[in-house]
């Protein structure tokens, strides 16, 4: 596939943990390369070596071999600031800071663009403005995070992190919890975000109905490599068969997700 | 609508100083004898001439006794604000993660275990004011990164609380062989000590208290955003950029030389360092640090100097032991905290 405006390109990339004395490889020789306004869906059985990836991918691990290029630049020579003006994480992790209002979460998003004494410039409060407009939380502002239902906190993360201007966002399972009506929201958000956003973003999830229709690329992670490919292609839908047990028909023009045991 | 995190209002910092104020003069005034507040403020701004008495009692025995009190109570209070934050648990303190009792044990090395003896707790010389805190500080920064290690390793906050009163408990052992190993008299000034008190301390003491504080106190106001992206969690804090490993470190170090300068000179006082960030955070109705930090020190210093005032009751001889004051004051706000669900206020 090409890739004009690569934002984040992997080369023979090996990830896992290290001990002092052992390596374990989770996934290994992963190439995959995703452009600006482009998702990723990172799919895979528990244990497959997802999360082991989004944190290699972001930062927060070191590769066991290989490198990850962001923005054309070598991460692992990036510090940790730098890193974070390009990548923004929404994780499952319950976002309850203890006090916090909505807004104060969302110019957190500003703090690796600021010195140790900046102030909030007017620049900085009309991006975490527009944030708040395009995670749609406007009528939340003023409330404490605390008080919001576990569908407005996902989407306040997701404000916090555009207020970021990453190029590559990443989310994981961004669905869990969330109830039916809170992740149909959370779909539209994310397709519009991307659809006019200026970034990439990888979507690690378990949710396969959620995240395959939505997705211009599919890594599907097990028996430690990534098949990457569209939808259309018949490797990703061999591996999805093969890793996940699911089928994919396309009813009225959209991709569906059946499951193989069960037609059986 | 501005999406500009708002401050406090001039009026809601205007009203805390004001209280300090009051109970600053409110505290010189009472004692075994009481000095009526206008003769303190003559005494304080230098008008009153003839007042011999006044003058000597205001400045070698109350301004001392005050400014500790202030001091200590803005010391513990902020580092209990710090290590709320740094275990994200509501019930995080000092006396409850063993900081203070990691600080005692600093204070017992030096002074019971001194050839002598002799050297009386609450009554140090210069240099051994100096030394007193230094080992204070890092009997209680050792204990505070010993927990958070454990802290890491293990996700419930309850077992992190248990965790410190068992470490607590452990260094606790060692300062009570220490006594028993030592003279009459070390071991009795020791006990003393341990009894917590605002009093007694010189000027040279209260020197080194209150730049330790100052110190502490200043490090937690720079660090007011960094902990504000703590409160998201560490993998978030992480993704913002935050160098974990330095914040944290920092964070110790500021927690720890509070607990410690406030340990060395008044001995280990419970309560203040749990319950003024929980009446800072529902007075203010606020979460950012910026804040937080701020409104706690001068609540702290607020509640220490109240406490002060109701230990010793105007004109009343007797003087109560501070730490039953301000665990009658905090003991309660732990317990609606615990009712609440460990929920924050």
């Amino acid at each position: 596939m090409d890739v004009i405006d690569s934002v984040l390109s992997t080369r023979n990339l090996c990830v896992g943990y290290r001990s002092r004395r052992t390596e374990k490889v989770t996934l290994d020789n992963v190439s995959v390369v995703l452009g600006r306004g482009q998702i990723a869906a990172l799919v895979g059985a528990n244990g497959a070596g997802k999360s082991t990836l989004l944190r290699t991918l972001v930062g927060m691990q070191r590769p066991l071999a290989g490198q990850v290029e962001i923005g054309g630049r070598h991460a692992g020579g990036t510090s940790r600031r730098d890193l974070a003006r390009q990548v923004a994480v929404v994780l499952s992790d319950r976002l309850d800071p203890p006090g916090l209002r909505v807004e104060e979460v969302v110019a957190l998003g500003r703090h690796p663009h600021r010195g140790w004494g900046d102030p909030l410039t007017g620049d900085d409060d009309r991006i975490v403005g527009e944030a708040i407009d395009a995670a749609d939380i406007g009528h939340l502002i003023g409330r404490r995070c605390g008080e919001l239902s576990d569908g407005e906190r996902q989407r306040v993360a997701i404000a916090r992190a555009l207020a970021q201007q990453p190029r590559l966002l990443v989310l994981d399972e961004p669905t869990a919890f969330l109830d039916p009506k809170a992740k149909s929201r959370m779909i539209t958000l994310l397709c519009r975000l991307v659809a006019n956003g200026a970034f990439a973003t990888v979507i690690a999830s378990h949710d396969l109905d959620f995240v395959l229709p939505v997705a211009n690329v599919v890594w599907v992670a097990g028996e430690g490599r990534i098949i990457s490919g569209s939808l259309d292609d018949s490797s990703v839908r061999r591996a999805l068969a093969d890793e996940l047990d699911v089928d994919l028909i396309t009813v009225d023009g959209r991709v569906r997700v059946a499951s193989r045991s069960f037609g059986q | 609508m501005s999406v500009r995190p708002k401050g406090l209002g001039w009026w809601a910092w205007g009203a805390m100083a004001a209280l300090l104020a009051a109970l600053v003069v409110a505290s010189i005034a009472s004692g075994s004898v009481w000095i009526s507040p206008s003769r303190v403020l003559a005494v304080l701004l230098h008008t009153d001439g003839g007042d011999a008495t006044a003058r000597t009692i205001v400045w070698s025995v109350r301004l001392p006794r005050t400014a500790t009190a202030i001091c200590a109570g803005a010391a513990l209070s902020v580092s209990g604000l710090l290590m709320q934050t740094l275990f994200r648990n509501p019930l995080a303190d000092s006396s409850i993660l063993g900081v203070s009792a990691g600080a005692s044990l600093g204070v017992a090395i030096v002074v019971l275990g001194s050839s002598s003896g002799v050297v009386a707790i609450g009554r140090y010389s210069g240099s051994s004011a100096l030394q007193v805190t230094v080992a204070s500080a890092c009997g209680s920064s050792l204990v505070l990164a010993f927990v958070l290690v454990l802290a890491q390793r293990v996700e419930s906050p309850v077992t992190v609380l248990i965790a410190g009163l068992m470490v607590a408990t452990i260094v606790g052992a060692f300062v009570s062989l220490l006594v028993y190993f030592s003279s009459l008299d070390a071991a009795r000034n020791f006990v003393t000590w341990s009894l917590g008190s605002f009093r007694g301390t010189s000027w040279n003491e209260v020197t080194m208290l209150s730049m330790a504080t100052a110190l502490g106190l200043t490090i937690a106001a720079l660090l007011a955003r960094q902990l504000d992206c703590l409160l998201l969690g560490d993998r978030y804090a992480m993704s913002l950029g935050l160098n974990l490993r330095l914040v944290r470190t920092l964070t110790i170090v500021a927690a720890a030389l509070c607990t410690g300068a406030t340990t060395a000179f008044c001995g280990p006082i419970g309560f203040l360092g749990i319950a003024v960030p929980h009446l800072a955070r529902g007075l203010v109705r606020h979460g950012r640090h910026r804040v937080l930090v701020a409104a706690t020190a001068l609540l702290g210093a607020s509640l220490a100097l109240l406490c002060e005032i109701v230990a010793q009751w105007p004109g009343d001889d007797r003087v109560l032991p501070i730490n039953a004051i301000t665990a009658l004051l905090g003991a309660p706000v732990v317990l609606v905290v615990l009712l609440r669900g460990r929920r924050w206020t």
